[in-house]
């Protein structure tokens, strides 16, 4: 049977999550330590983008994409090394996201491209991750209006 | 904090397994090579801030905001 959650987010109202659609993140987001559960929320309304939505604060929301639409040969370098709170894994149980930022003040869409949030989908496990590749950036710019 | 003076060749280790030498110095920056095992995670410090100030400002995000570049990445799909 899967269980179910019910969260309030002051923005999005009240959303219904499958608890084994939860990931645990042990160490967070940088800057948000404290925030270890995370769910993926998909409404039609903001495609392709998603909000990776803080099970423990549920009106903390970061608006993410999949890496791939912003740049379609994202592949950047992982090591095991790096992905240590990610657990046991195949490449194939890795899902990859970006966090975006909007600055309205400049009609500008930007990806942060070089601390990606990775789920080990298999595990529910994720990380967000400082690549030490260098080609990728923390605000690239994808949309501009 | 420990503060050690060196010259440009000179190295200091950290445990058994890390070495740091000062390769060169020129106009104020300090070129610097570190030795250390594969699992050992090095990052020059301000890429941690400016990830946190980006996840800040992500936070942030006003679903009105959102709702309207979705609909503006539809169109440029579309076009």
């Amino acid at each position: 049977m899967d269980k179910k959650i019910t969260v309030k987010n002051l923005q999005l109202g009240t959303l219904t999550i499958d608890s084994d659609k939860i990931s645990t993140f042990p160490e967070g987001l940088i800057g948000f330590e404290e925030l270890t559960r995370f769910a993926i929320i998909d409404l039609e309304e903001y495609e392709p983008f998603q909000w990776l939505l803080s099970i423990d604060d549920p009106d903390i929301t970061f608006p993410i994409i999949s890496p791939i639409l912003v740049i379609d040969d994202y592949n950047p370098e992982i090591s095991r090394a790096e992905a240590y709170n990610l657990g046991e894994f195949e490449d194939e149980d890795l899902l990859m996201y970006a966090i975006v930022t909007i600055r309205p003040e400049m009609r500008l869409v930007t990806a942060n491209l070089k601390g990606p949030v990775i789920i080990n989908h298999k595990q529910r496990l994720g990380q967000q991750i400082v690549l030490t590749d260098d080609r990728y950036s923390t605000n690239h710019e994808f949309m501009k209006g | 904090m420990l503060v050690l003076t060196r010259k440009v060749g000179e190295s200091i280790n950290i445990g058994n397994d890390i070495k740091i030498t000062i390769v060169s110095m020129e106009g104020g920056q300090i070129r610097l090579g570190i030795e250390a095992p594969k699992d050992v995670i090095i990052h020059r410090t301000e890429i941690y801030n400016k990830i946190m100030e980006e996840n800040r400002k992500a936070a942030k995000t006003s679903t009105l905001d959102l709702k309207a570049i979705a609909l503006d990445w539809k169109k440029r799909k579309q076009s």
